[in-house]
C-alpha cells in the first residue's frame, strides 16, 4: 500500500518547443494564443498534415562543449534535450563544478530518442549496398540519458523510459522518487523527441493526423499534429539545495496501465484512475486541493473523448487547459513540456486559453478553458495517456505548498 | 533496497529451461548456437488466434513471463496487484523494419499501420500487461547494455514505494538480418583496428529472462541484496571483482576477465545487450542446481559509460 511522501525540491525548470526556445517565450506564446504550425519540410513526405518544429540551428551548443563537432553528430532528440538542460542548469545555479561534486542522475522519457533513424540506410541495404555506418554510430551514441551523462561526464544512475507518450511525465515521477531514496543528490529528468520521418508516416497511416492545426477538446477536432521538442526538471535533495531557490515541489506520482488495448485509452480511464488515486496518496492531498489540470488533450476524437469523460466524473468544477494547439504532440516530451507548463502557471497565478479550442463538444460535456483565468492554488496536475494503455500522472506544487 | 526473486524464466540459444542454462554455462558453450529462439510453447498458453498480430519479440516478451508465472506457481488470476517492467538494449526491431518494408513496397500512404503500432516501443509491455491482466503500473527502459540494471532499479522501486504487490521484470533483445549485419560490420572494423577481443565481436543472438519480483519475503529462489547503476566515465574507477563468484558482460577490461571467481555466459548467450539479464537467470539457475555450494553470485555489466552490478543470495530453504 502507498504511503504519504515528502515533497522533491524542483529548482530549474527548461524547455524549447515550437511555442518558444525557452521557458519563458513558451508561456508568451501560450499567452498570447500564438501558434506556428507549419507545412511538412524537414523530410520527404506525400501529405502535408502540418507540424510544429521547434527552432533549433546546427550551430546551437548549448552546453559549451569544446567539440561542436561530435555535438552536432548526435541525434536532433539530444540537441533538443541538450538545450533544455542548459537552460534548467542555469534555472538552478548549477555549473560544471557543482555537478562534478555531486551524485547526478539522469532520468529522461523520450520515444523516438530510442529509435535507429535509418530509413536511407535500411533502403541501401536491402539494395545490397552498405552505407557509411555514421547512421549507426549515432544511433549508439545517442541513447538520451546515456549521452547528457557522457557530455557532461556525471557520476549517478541512468533510465532512459520509453513509454511513449507519457515518457517525460514517467521520467520525472521515477527520478522523484531517486531523490527520496537518496540514489542521488541531483536527478535531470524530462523528456525529449525531435520529428521524425518515420513517426510522420506512422501516424499518417493512423488516421491520426489533422490537416489542420489542432483542436484539443474541440467539437471539430479532428486529430493531432506532431511537435517535437524538451522539457527538463532538475530536482535536487533538501541537503543539496542549500539556501538556493526552489522553483516548485513534485508532491505525488501515480502511473497505471490499462491492460485494454494497444493504442486506444480504457472508455472508463480505468488505468487513469488508479494513477490519479496513487499520486494523491503519495502527495498526501484531495482531489479538492488541485487549481487546474494540464490535459493530455491530443485533439484526437478517442483520447479527448476519454478524458472529457474523467474530467466531467472526477473533476467537475477544476479547470482543465490543454496547450498541444501551441506546441503540437512532442510524444515523449509532451509530459515534461505541459509538468514545466503546469508548475509556471502555478507559480504566475494565471492560465492562458487553450489554444485552438473554441466550441464545447456535445459529446464530451466539458472545455478546456477558452479565456485566459486567474487562479490562487498552491497545487495543479498535469496528466498523460499513452499508446500502450499507459496513465501517467504528476501533481505539482508551489514551494509554498503546505 | 533488497527485494525477492519469486521465480525466473530464460530462453536463448541455449532452450527454455533453467537447467539448460546452467549445463550450457558449465560447459562454456551452447550446444548448438541458434539466432532465433524456439517460442512455439507460446501455443501452451494461448491461442493462435489471440497471437496472430502478436510479432516476434513480443512473442518473446509474453513467453518469458508465461514461464516465470509457470515457475512461480502462478497464474494470471492470483498475480494480484502486479506491475511489467521491461527492459531492452534495442527494442522491438521486426515491427520497425516490418513498417520500413511496407513503406518501401507500398508507399508512405499505403504503410502497414499494425506494424507501426507494433514498432512503438513501449507495445511489448503493454501487450505482456493486457494478456496477463496485470493491472499496475507498465514500464519500458531501452538503453542498450544498462538497461537490465536501470530496470531492475524501477522495479525495485514500485515494490518498495508500495506501488505494487510484485513485479514481472524482464529484459528481451531480438535477432534480426540488419542488426547482424550491423553488428558484423562493427566487429570487422573492431578487429581490424586491432582493438582486444569482445563479447560484442560475438555473432549476434536473441533472448529473454523474466523474474518475478517481491519484497523480501517467502517462497523466494533468491534475494537481490544490492544493485548499483551509474554513469561513469572512466572504468577504471571500479574495484576488481575479487575472488567470488561473478558473471561479467559488457565491455569489461582485461584484467576484470583474470579474476578468479569470473564467469563469462558471452559464449552460450551470444552477443546480446540483455546478457546481464541472462547472467541473473545463469546465476539463479546454479544456485538451485548447486544449492548451498553456490549461494552468492555478483553480475556486471560494462556497458557503454554506466557500469552495473546485481548482487544475488540464494534463498534460504
Amino acid at each position: 500500500m502507498m504511503s504519504p511522501k515528502a515533497p522533491v525540491r524542483i529548482t530549474g525548470l527548461g524547455c524549447i518547443t515550437a511555442a518558444g526556445r525557452n521557458l519563458q517565450e513558451g508561456l508568451t506564446a501560450l499567452d498570447k494564443g500564438w501558434r506556428s504550425p507549419r507545412a511538412p519540410d524537414l523530410f520527404p513526405t506525400e501529405r502535408s498534415f502540418p507540424i510544429f518544429a521547434s527552432r533549433l540551428s546546427d550551430d546551437d551548443n548549448p552546453l559549451n562543449l569544446p567539440d561542436l563537432g561530435s555535438f552536432r553528430a548526435l541525434s536532433r532528440t539530444v540537441r533538443l534535450a541538450a538545450r533544455a538542460v542548459a537552460e534548467a542548469l542555469a534555472d538552478a545555479e548549477l555549473n560544471a563544478a557543482a555537478l562534478a561534486r555531486a551524485r547526478v542522475g539522469w532520468c529522461i522519457g523520450t520515444s523516438v530518442g530510442t529509435s535507429l533513424e535509418f530509413f536511407d540506410y535500411y533502403r541501401s541495404y536491402c539494395q545490397g549496398r552498405e552505407d557509411s555506418l555514421e547512421t549507426v554510430y549515432r544511433y549508439l551514441s545517442s541513447n538520451p540519458s546515456l549521452a547528457l551523462a557522457r557530455l557532461l561526464g556525471t557520476r549517478g544512475p541512468v533510465q532512459t523510459v520509453t513509454n511513449a507518450c507519457s515518457s517525460g511525465t514517467d521520467a520525472i515521477g521515477l527520478a522523484a522518487d531517486w531523490i527520496r531514496n537518496d540514489l542521488c543528490d541531483i536527478a535531470i529528468c524530462g523528456g525529449a523527441d525531435a520529428l521524425c520521418q518515420i513517426i510522420y508516416y506512422g501516424f499518417s497511416c493512423l488516421h491520426l493526423q489533422s490537416s489542420e492545426p489542432c483542436m484539443p477538446f474541440d467539437k471539430k477536432r479532428k486529430g493531432l499534429n506532431l511537435g517535437e521538442g524538451a522539457g527538463i526538471m532538475v530536482l535536487e535533495s533538501a541537503r543539496h539545495v542549500k539556501g538556493r531557490a526552489v522553483q516548485g515541489l513534485v508532491l505525488g506520482y501515480g502511473t497505471c496501465t490499462d491492460a485494454y488495448h494497444l493504442t486506444a485509452p480504457h472508455p472508463e480511464t480505468r488505468g487513469l484512475r488508479a494513477a490519479l488515486e496513487q499520486a494523491l496518496l503519495q502527495a498526501d492531498v484531495q482531489r479538492k486541493d488541485i487549481a487546474f489540470i494540464n490535459a493530455h488533450g491530443t485533439a484526437t476524437p478517442t483520447n479527448d473523448a476519454a478524458e472529457g469523460a474523467f474530467f466531467r466524473e472526477e473533476f467537475p468544477h477544476t479547470p482543465f487547459l490543454a496547450t498541444k494547439g501551441s506546441t503540437g504532440h512532442t510524444l515523449g516530451a509532451a509530459g515534461a513540456v505541459e509538468a514545466i507548463f503546469t508548475l509556471a502557471h502555478l507559480q504566475r497565478g494565471k492560465l492562458p486559453a487553450s489554444p485552438g479550442f473554441f466550441e464545447q463538444d456535445p459529446l464530451i460535456g466539458v472545455s478546456p478553458l477558452a479565456v485566459p483565468l486567474a487562479i490562487d492554488g498552491a497545487l495543479a496536475m498535469s496528466q498523460s495517456l499513452a499508446f500502450g494503455g499507459n496513465n501517467s500522472v504528476l501533481l505539482l506544487g508551489k514551494e509554498n505548498h503546505a | 533496497m533488497k527485494i525477492s526473486v519469486n521465480g525466473f524464466s530464460c530462453l536463448g540459444s541455449f532452450g527454455s529451461e533453467a537447467q539448460d542454462l546452467a549445463r550450457a554455462i558449465r560447459k562454456g558453450q551452447a550446444a548448438t548456437f541458434v539466432q532465433q529462439v524456439d517460442v512455439s510453447r507460446l501455443g501452451d498458453f494461448f491461442s493462435a488466434r489471440s497471437l496472430r498480430q502478436c510479432d516476434r519479440f513480443s512473442r518473446l516478451a509474453l513467453l518469458g513471463a508465461c514461464l516465470v508465472l509457470e515457475d512461480a506457481n502462478l497464474s494470471p488470476a492470483n498475480i494480484g496487484n502486479c506491475g511489467v517492467v521491461l527492459a531492452t538494449g534495442y527494442g522491438p526491431t521486426t515491427p520497425t523494419l516490418d513498417f520500413l518494408n511496407s513503406i518501401l513496397a507500398h508507399g508512405e500512404k499505403m504503410a502497414s499501420p499494425l506494424a507501426f503500432s507494433l514498432s512503438v516501443h513501449n507495445i511489448p509491455a503493454a501487450i505482456v500487461a493486457k494478456s496477463l491482466q496485470a493491472q499496475g503500473p507498465c514500464a519500458t527502459v531501452c538503453q542498450y547494455e544498462s538497461a537490465v540494471a536501470s530496470g531492475l532499479m524501477l522495479a525495485s522501486q514500485w515494490l518498495h514505494d508500495g506501488r505494487v504487490e510484485r513485479v514481472l521484470f524482464g529484459a528481451v533483445d531480438e535477432y534480426t538480418n540488419l542488426l547482424a549485419s550491423i553488428s558484423g560490420r562493427l566487429a570487422h572494423l573492431r578487429a581490424n583496428s586491432g582493438a582486444r577481443k569482445s563479447r560484442r565481436n560475438l555473432p549476434l543472438s536473441e533472448g529473454a529472462a523474466f523474474f518475478l519480483l517481491s519484497k523480501k519475503g517467502n517462497s523466494a529462489v533468491a534475494h537481490i541484496d544490492a544493485l548499483s547503476l551509474q554513469s561513469i566515465p572512466d572504468y577504471g574507477e571500479i574495484s576488481l571483482p575479487g575472488d567470488g563468484s561473478c558473471f561479467v558482460s559488457g565491455s569489461a577490461p582485461a584484467e576484470v576477465l583474470k579474476c578468479p571467481g569470473v564467469l563469462d555466459g558471452s559464449k552460450v548467450y551470444g552477443n546480446i545487450p540483455i546478457s546481464a539479464a541472462l547472467d541473473c537467470a545463469a546465476a539463479l539457475a546454479m544456485m538451485r542446481e548447486l544449492g548451498p555450494a553456490f549461494s552468492h553470485c555478483r553480475c556486471r555489466n560494462y556497458g557503454y559509460g554506466v557500469f552495473s552490478e546485481i548482487c544475488l543470495e540464494r534463498a534460504c530453504p
